[in-house]
């Protein structure tokens, strides 16, 4: 059967940068095999680490030992003791001192000596991410090795910039998203990426991050804190490389961010099911290019995506057209979907949830138009309730939706404008939203 | 527990910057944890939207170095303190 090297790189070069010390790919590959070593028996590891460098040690670790990581886009130890014991043999690990988990990972980095890379084997299922399905249970995406491995290398041809130049990846994004396990986690295991691991949530962090190297940066991120970064001021050093995920970037935070940060901002597409799947130069042109490795099939605006890897062809939720040959461009989601920090969910969903409040007559939930270019877009909602307040109805739908989802704000009217087929176009409800905002 | 003027002053803001317009900010208690289903509910896009208000509002740049940054977030006195102890400048909304 064959295995395939965790780490393609040279022993001496440096996998990752974290309290200021730079750790070589040989002493990572060691931190993997002493994890590795102390785990515990287990078919599934569903692993909390909150530390980007432990995250990734566990993850290769539990390759390691031919254990599947389960990747739940919910981090609460609840959620993931409910995850567990829907699967054989799961264990939860972290590296903090959480009540409740099965083993605590607990080393410091670096400090392992030194190994050549571990190879795991390439038709083990390496990982397993999920999407909220239809009735509310996740839905679970697994991905072998192979496919890991096989999506790397294409991500490495499609990395802008100079391939053997040593840069440093900094990513806002965390390595149990798809994305930012693909681009921030896998793919320095195969390029000259040194991947910093220290705080990069807040601004003032990543500000500070992108300044503390003296190689080219590579910043590894989403529309949400682009908006956040471009609003505080910038770091020291250019940075040579912005990719973003989860949502379209419009034109003008791209040119923001350009300027900003001195910088080139790339966009990559893609969805749970498949990984990424498509990218685009967002300054210079607004035309997506699908990576070669994928069979693209568009039909009446929808597309599939195949790959001998994938088991099923994947379709798209999003629409596109294409202008030329192998350029796409966006048209939006599939009227029902609709995307909020990076998850998706179908608005036929949340509007029957919502008109399934005892006490609320009608009601729609919708996207209104962003609030500006450097602000976050919430759901939005109008409810006929005369017995209930804003506050009620809240209340009631967070017992069934992801928060990310929940309304801001809810407006009360009497009557919603229904034309004579009852729907509602989106085009009344962004007047009205604007004749409330007044 | 009745709010001070500055916590009066962060209270406004974050329901200002989040559109939370069914919460009134005279009401969100000083000591009640902001970041739950039973509180405000707010989650980590809001704590990035309130710090980078709180960046532009008072040059008070929050970071995860910064001693306890969860407990910072906890609460609205919490906030506040930590606002005014950095800036210096928190002015008040009389």
């Amino acid at each position: 059967m064959s295995e395939i090297p965790i780490v393609l790189r040279g022993a001496a070069e440096v996998f990752a940068r974290r309290d200021e010390q730079d750790i070589s790919v040989a002493q990572f590959c060691a931190d993997i095999e002493a994890v590795a070593a102390a785990l515990p028996q287990a078919r599934h590891i569903i692993n909390l680490c909150q530390d980007r460098y432990r995250f990734t040690v566990t993850f290769f670790a539990a390759l390691v030992r031919r254990q599947t990581n389960l990747l739940p886009a919910k981090r609460d130890i609840a959620a993931a003791r409910n995850l567990a014991g829907q699967y054989e043999a799961c264990s939860i690990v972290t590296d903090e001192d959480t009540p409740g988990v099965d083993h605590r990972v607990d080393f410091v980095p670096g400090t392992h000596g030194q190994a050549t890379s571990p190879a795991c084997l390439a038709d083990q299922v390496a990982g397993i991410a999920f999407t909220s399905g239809s009735t509310g249970a996740p839905v679970p995406h697994p991905k072998t090795w192979q496919m890991l491995c096989d999506w790397r290398a294409v991500h490495q041809r499609y990395l802008p910039g100079p391939p053997t130049a040593t840069r440093a990846v900094i990513s806002t994004v965390p390595s149990w998203h798809m994305y930012g396990l693909e681009w921030a986690m896998l793919l320095p295991t195969v390029a000259p990426l040194t991947l910093y691991c220290g705080p990069d949530f807040f601004p003032r962090d990543v500000v500070a991050a992108l300044s503390g190297f003296n190689s080219a940066t590579v910043l590894v991120s989403t529309p949400v804190h682009l908006r956040a970064l471009s609003r505080v001021p910038a770091p020291t050093r250019p940075v040579e490389t912005v990719i973003s995920a989860t949502a379209p970037l419009d034109t003008i935070l791209t040119r923001h961010i350009e300027t900003h940060l001195t910088s080139r901002v790339f966009e990559i597409y893609g969805c749970s099911e498949a990984g990424s799947l498509a990218w685009r130069s967002t300054g210079t042109n607004k035309h997506w290019q699908f990576f070669d490795c994928f069979d693209v099939r568009l039909t009446d605006g929808e597309i599939s995506v195949g790959h001998p890897l994938l088991r099923d062809k994947v379709k798209l939720a999003d629409r596109f057209t294409e202008i030329s040959p192998g350029a796409y461009v966006l048209e939006g989601r599939s009227s029902d979907i609709i995307k909020v920090a990076g998850k998706r969910e179908s608005l036929t969903n949340l509007n029957a949830i919502l008109t399934n409040i005892v006490g609320v007559e009608d009601g729609v939930i919708f996207l209104p138009e962003a609030p500006g270019p450097l602000r976050t877009t919430r759901l939005a909602a109008f409810a006929v309730a005369p017995e209930l307040s804003t506050h009620d109805i809240k209340a009631a739908l967070a017992e069934h939706i992801d928060p990310v989802f929940l309304p801001r704000p809810i407006r009360l009217l009497s009557a919603l404008p229904r034309d004579k087929t009852s729907k509602i176009r989106q085009d009344t409800l962004t007047q009205l939203m604007r004749e409330f905002d007044g | 527990m009745a709010q001070s003027p500055q916590q009066q002053e962060i209270a406004k803001l974050i329901v200002d910057i989040l559109n939370i317009d069914d919460v009134d900010p005279a009401d969100i208690e000083p000591d009640a944890i902001m970041f739950d289903e039973t509180g405000l509910g707010l989650d980590s896009i809001d704590a990035l939207e309130i710090a980078v208000a709180i960046a532009e509002q008072y040059d008070v740049h929050i970071s995860a170095e910064d001693e306890a940054s969860k407990e910072i977030f906890a609460t609205l006195g919490n906030l506040t303190a930590h606002v005014m102890q950095e800036s210096g400048t928190l002015q008040t909304s009389s």
